[in-house]
């Protein structure tokens, strides 16, 4: 890809035209603004952080309102070739949204008006710079949810969650953020504006959603979505079961989707995880420890959690009770506020390692990574979300973070990790996504599609100016 | 200055972010360096040498409106206003202070409060002399905000007070009008320290201090002390004295009130002071219909936009804070927004003049 101009373009004729766009406030160089947009929630940010660096930081930072001031904002971009890096709140833990070539980043959060909450069709339309806690919050009030709970739930954006493919908590039954999207309105790098149709189902050739879905900024800026929303639960049932080993509760979850049930949260931890952070959350179940929560109405929550009980029973499982699953979903993000202790105490980092497959693989892909990663670093093993034909597999792993090396440490077990996964067949992200964390290993799992990506890439964004260095690289030398 | 904060800034600094969309000023700004962790990040970078302290920076602690929410979303209950006002000493020692806020203290030192008027006299043609005097044991402290913005609810006060036979209410006389929390907010700490001695010269003789503001009520109760002026421990918001009276039933109620209302918790009266109950018992005493509830309410009370000294130093923001707050105040049926903290209202009416704004004792007052 052939870049026509450089990148590095901090000058007046670029702030003035979008100062006439946007006003004075909504355009930032400040020397603090840029060092904070310098980076996302990716740990390895952290340790770069804790040594003083902010290695890669925008020229400025621009905050629109509306599709048409993105649209013009793009415009002027484009015309001057300079990088934009769509940012909703910048919680990604793979460096998604670092600005790697400087340009201008675009938050989106001055974009968070609701258009419409319509009960009677469980649809909602929004500007995507709404952040989840808020979305949900709203929703509530109308007596209906998202049931979207990602751990960054309450700094995380809609737009950010449609443009990396993300999970919350309860996806094994409200499913993935791709499941619940229906339209959405997205702007081009040249500033032209595409609407997907609002309808159930579409059979109108290819669905351009997917197009964007897990884009990350870099195919287009999604402005706006129509989403699908649900009632509010009228009831909720909590279990938490044990099992000697990971295989059978891996399999006690698959037959319980086989069956059709769909419980909201099926959450089960290896026996690290079990004895270390449920423990830390009030949970005293032994073993591998299965934490199954299922809503909605009354009957229905009381017939699947019986029907899932006796699968349990039938494989061995032993049943800590309600009490036990209800505190920890209680106290269930506290897990989130363990970085800081340990990174500022115990010089640890925290990092998640997630990865998917199909059941047949499950065992097989969570043996193999458990055991390559041990080597390294100490492990921490879940499978957070389960889906009829499979289910993800994340390890927390803790590593060593207070001396100078820690950076080329990272990068070995990232390495190591993703070889890992590749070679036991598994994909390399569930609901992450790739950033610049996963992009070469990526480009070497499957050439084809990165091949594809780029090609699209190159009709969309001609000049290379969205998020460049995601999702296909930058020409060597560009920036 | 704020090396005693070192884990406040790294456990932020480390933080995934945790509280941010509690935060009202990066939820009016959506800037990444207006929240908690842009914030203590800036000051993690300086106190690792790798940025300079500058004019910059010193503006970011200058966006916080201490409102605490961020401690409620924190499992370490890490609280970030006392960091930010540290940094603001700081900002004032090295003269990087806003702009405003450097006329702001001018202004105050004038006159001994941040309106630049002589507010002993305003109180003393708004009461009869009959209500001062300066050996009472029982004083009430009605403050700047409410003496300059808000005469006719003082007047409401002594009203409800008189129609309770309670007599023993003085009125202090206002000469040291402000108990400072505006210099502290700003940074300005040796001046904060002067007015607190004055203050407390002042308050010396008073058993009990009733105030009608929030802000009022924690400096005298709690930062006054900090600053080495100790007045008597029995000091009180005004909701907190008349909740007990009102359930006794001393207050005549004549009429009650008919019209919807919406009750704010001012964050000083709620997190600071504990005070959730005492203005919803009163309400709920004199109303017909029940007082509505925001959907962030008591211990998770969204910020009015009023406190940690934003209106001088970022009016727009304060205003776009107050206005996200009102937007429930707009739906459905109309209400009047009731609240117990004349800042709380000063910030709701200067967001949106088409917004009724009451104090309790206003409501209370109606009904006598």
């Amino acid at each position: 890809m052939t870049r026509k101009a450089t990148r590095k373009t901090t000058n007046v004729e670029l702030l003035n035209q979008l100062r006439d766009v946007l006003g004075g406030r909504r355009v930032s160089r400040g020397e603090t603004d840029r060092l904070n947009y310098g980076r996302d929630l990716w740990p390895r940010s952290l340790l770069e952080v804790r040594q003083g660096q902010v290695p890669h930081q925008p020229d400025m930072i621009v905050w629109p309102e509306t599709t048409e001031e993105v649209s013009r904002v793009l415009r002027i971009c484009n015309e001057m070739r300079v990088p934009v890096v769509p940012f909703g709140a910048g919680s990604g833990l793979c460096g998604a949204a670092q600005p790697l070539c400087g340009g201008v980043v675009l938050d989106t959060k001055r974009m968070a008006r609701i258009e419409r909450i319509v009960p009677e069709t469980q649809m909602i339309v929004c500007q995507t710079g709404i952040i989840g806690a808020h979305l949900e919050n709203e929703l509530n009030r109308h007596g209906l949810t998202m049931g979207h709970f990602p751990g960054s739930f309450g700094t995380s954006t809609l737009g950010g969650y449609l443009a990396t493919r993300s999970a919350g908590m309860a996806a094994t039954g409200y499913g993935k953020i791709e499941d619940m999207l229906i339209s959405m309105q997205v702007v081009l790098a040249d500033g032209s504006v595409n609407r997907t149709r609002t309808a159930p189902r579409r059979a109108t050739g290819p669905d351009f959603n997917h197009l964007f879905l897990g884009s990350e900024g870099s195919l287009g800026v999604i402005t706006s979505a129509s989403m699908r929303a649900h009632m509010l639960p009228e009831a909720r049932a909590y279990r938490a079961l044990s099992f000697k080993k990971m295989d059978v509760g891996l399999a006690a979850v698959r037959q319980m989707l086989r069956l059709g049930l769909r419980p909201a949260i099926a959450r089960l931890s290896d026996e690290a995880d079990a004895s270390t952070t449920l423990h830390a959350l009030g949970v005293e179940a032994k073993d591998c420890v299965l934490l199954l929560v299922f809503e909605g109405r009354v009957a229905r929550v009381d017939l699947e959690m019986k029907k899932a009980l006796a699968i349990a029973r039938e494989l061995g499982g032993r049943d800590f009770g309600e009490a036990t699953a209800q505190r920890w979903y209680g106290r269930r993000n506290s897990e989130q506020y363990r970085q800081s202790p340990l990174m500022t105490e115990e010089k640890l980092l925290l990092d998640t390692v997630e990865v998917s497959t199909v059941w047949s693989n499950a065992a097989h892909l969570y043996t193999a990574m458990r055991k390559a990663l041990s080597k390294k670093v100490s492990v921490l093993g879940v499978m957070p979300h389960a889906y009829p034909e499979g289910c993800s597999l994340a390890f927390t792993i803790i590593s060593r973070a207070g001396s100078a090396d820690d950076l080329a440490a990272y990068d070995a077990v990232w390495r190591l990790a993703l070889d890992a996964a590749a070679q036991a067949g598994g994909a390399l992200s569930h609901a992450h996504g790739i950033g610049r964390l996963k992009f070469d290993r990526l480009a070497r799992q499957s050439p084809v599609a990165v091949e594809l990506l780029r090609g699209m890439k190159r009709r969309l964004d001609p000049n290379d100016i969205l998020n460049p260095g995601k999702l296909a690289p930058c020409t060597e030398g560009a920036c | 200055m704020l090396k005693k904060f070192h884990k406040e800034i790294e456990y932020c600094t480390y933080c995934p972010k945790l509280c941010r969309f509690a935060c009202p000023v990066a939820n009016a700004s959506g800037n990444e360096t207006q929240t908690p962790w842009g914030r203590m990040t800036l000051l993690h970078l300086v106190g690792e040498g790798a940025l300079n302290w500058n004019r910059e920076v010193s503006l970011s602690t200058y966006r916080c409106t201490t409102c605490m929410l961020c401690r409620e979303y924190c499992d370490h209950e890490i609280e970030v206003p006392p960091v930010m006002l540290a940094a603001r000493e700081k900002a004032v020692a090295e003269r990087m202070q806003p702009q405003e806020s450097a006329e702001f203290e001018r202004f105050f030192s004038e006159r001994h409060n941040p309106m630049g008027d002589d507010l002993a006299a305003r109180l003393r043609t708004l009461l009869p002399s009959s209500l001062f005097n300066p050996d009472a044991q029982v004083v009430y402290f009605p403050g700047c905000v409410m003496i300059y913005n808000y005469p006719q609810t003082i007047k409401n006060t002594f009203r409800v007070l008189e129609a309770m036979d309670i007599n023993y209410v003085a009125c202090y006389d206002a000469e040291v009008p402000c108990c400072g929390v505006p210099l502290h907010d700003q940074g300005y700490q040796e001046a904060f320290t002067k007015n607190a001695q004055e203050l407390g010269r002042k308050l010396s003789k008073a058993k009990v201090i009733i105030t009608g503001c929030p802000s009022c009520t924690y400096t005298l109760k709690v930062q006054l002390p900090q600053a080495g002026v100790q007045l008597t421990d029995r000091i009180y918001h005004l909701t907190e004295f008349l909740a007990p009276l009102v359930a006794e039933g001393k207050l005549p109620i004549r009429r009650p009130y008919a019209k919807r209302l919406i009750y704010h918790d001012p964050c000083y009266l709620g997190r600071y002071l504990h005070v959730f109950d005492q203005p919803r018992q009163l309400l709920n005493e004199v109303c017909r219909e029940p007082i509505e509830e925001f959907s962030w309410h008591r211990q998770k009370s969204y910020c009015c936009g009023g406190g940690g000294g934003i209106p001088v130093t970022n009016p727009v923001m304060a205003r776009d804070i107050a206005q996200k707050r009102l937007t429930e105040v707009h739906e459905g049926d109309k209400k009047s927004l009731v609240t117990a903290c004349p800042s709380c209202m000063r910030a709701f009416e200067k967001a949106d003049d088409s917004v009724e704004v009451l104090d309790v004792v206003d409501v209370l007052a109606r009904c006598i």
